[in-house]
């Protein structure tokens, strides 16, 4: 048996993991926090690229530098939630390319939050200086989600147990 | 009511997409598109009567909301396509009537809010009596349609045969 395959197994069979994987209501409330968060974070991003790119003018754009914590603790929802569905299922994601696909957007989703967003916000008056950093922020946000919820249909196992087989 | 939801998914061509082979997923995507475009809008509106972001102008913030209504109109088409498509998996689902419900108080919500309140709470100085009402309303529509969301996520785990519903007999 691999050290991989060792390790995938380690995590299934922790207490965090059993905990989601082996209740009832341990893998909905995940889910259920992670859509919550997800939706909330990639809308909230959406809102402010908006703005960058003359939505709603008549609101100063600085004033939604107010939303950041916001943003920052749902971004911190969806990465503890994110870590519950993980341990159910690590086999699932990390045999999954398109799941390294999603955390590098969100990465870079959330470094383009804390500074060209944040220094376009500042700058604006009715349109961004550059507001072609709106657009990259919306396609961002816009893959994450779409390659989050093909998560579930691009899978080629679930377990790390059907690993050993091949 | 299942027969007629199947008839209108094939004769619209709805039934061929959502049986392809990517078209529930990207259907499923474009549905959670929706979803953060609603919940961000109406939310950071609502957070903002219940007194966070207070710098934030209101009026201007409510410039947003078209975008959260495009999320809700992407979300009742898309939402239409899964129901037609497999009725069975949703008016029976004890998740989905629960979502029906929240989506049935947020309208009511929203009516008696634009109806008594809005305009009031727009203006630069508004009364306080009016934003402790508003206050009120945004506490609901938190409520309801994070009951929405919750009850549309929660409809994988009731699969008939748990028909839980007060009219299936």
């Amino acid at each position: 048996m691999s050290t991989f395959i060792a390790l995938l197994m380690w995590i299934e069979e922790s207490w965090l993991a059993r905990m989601v994987g082996e209740t009832q209501w341990g893998f909905p409330l995940a889910l259920t926090l992670h859509a919550l968060g997800m939706g909330m974070l990639a809308g909230g991003n959406i809102v402010l690229a908006l703005r960058l790119l003359g939505v709603a003018p008549s609101l100063p754009a600085h004033t939604l530098l107010r939303c950041y914590p916001l943003l920052w603790a749902c971004a911190g929802l969806s990465t503890l939630s994110g870590l519950l569905l993980f341990s159910a299922y690590p086999a699932k994601a990390l045999t999954n390319p398109l799941f390294f696909a999603k955390l590098a957007m969100i990465a870079l989703g959330l470094y383009w939050l804390a500074r060209p967003l944040r220094q376009q916000l500042l700058a604006t008056t009715t349109r961004a200086p550059q507001p072609w950093i709106g657009v990259v922020a919306i396609a961002l946000w816009l893959a994450t989600i779409t390659s989050g919820r093909l998560l579930a249909y691009t899978n080629v196992v679930l377990r790390a147990s059907e690993l050993q087989v091949n | 009511m299942e027969a007629w939801l199947l008839s209108i998914s094939h004769a619209s061509g709805i039934y061929a997409v959502m049986h392809s082979p990517w078209g529930w997923p990207i259907i499923e995507s474009l549905h959670f598109i929706g979803l953060s475009l609603l919940l961000a809008t109406v939310g950071m509106f609502d957070l903002r009567m219940l007194g966070w972001f207070r710098t934030l102008p209101l009026a201007a913030l409510h410039r947003f909301i078209p975008v959260g209504v495009l999320g809700f109109v992407l979300n009742v088409v898309t939402g239409f396509m899964f129901v037609s498509s497999v009725p069975d998996q949703y008016i029976y689902n004890p998740s989905f009537q629960l979502k029906l419900l929240c989506m049935l108080g947020a309208g009511l919500n929203l009516v008696l809010f634009y109806g008594t309140t809005f305009r009031s709470v727009i203006t630069a100085t508004p009364a306080p009596a009016a934003m402790a009402r508003a206050q009120w309303f945004a506490a609901v529509s938190l409520v309801c349609w994070v009951g929405v969301i919750t009850g549309g996520r929660l409809i994988t785990f009731f699969r008939p045969p748990f028909h839980w519903c007060f009219w299936c007999g």
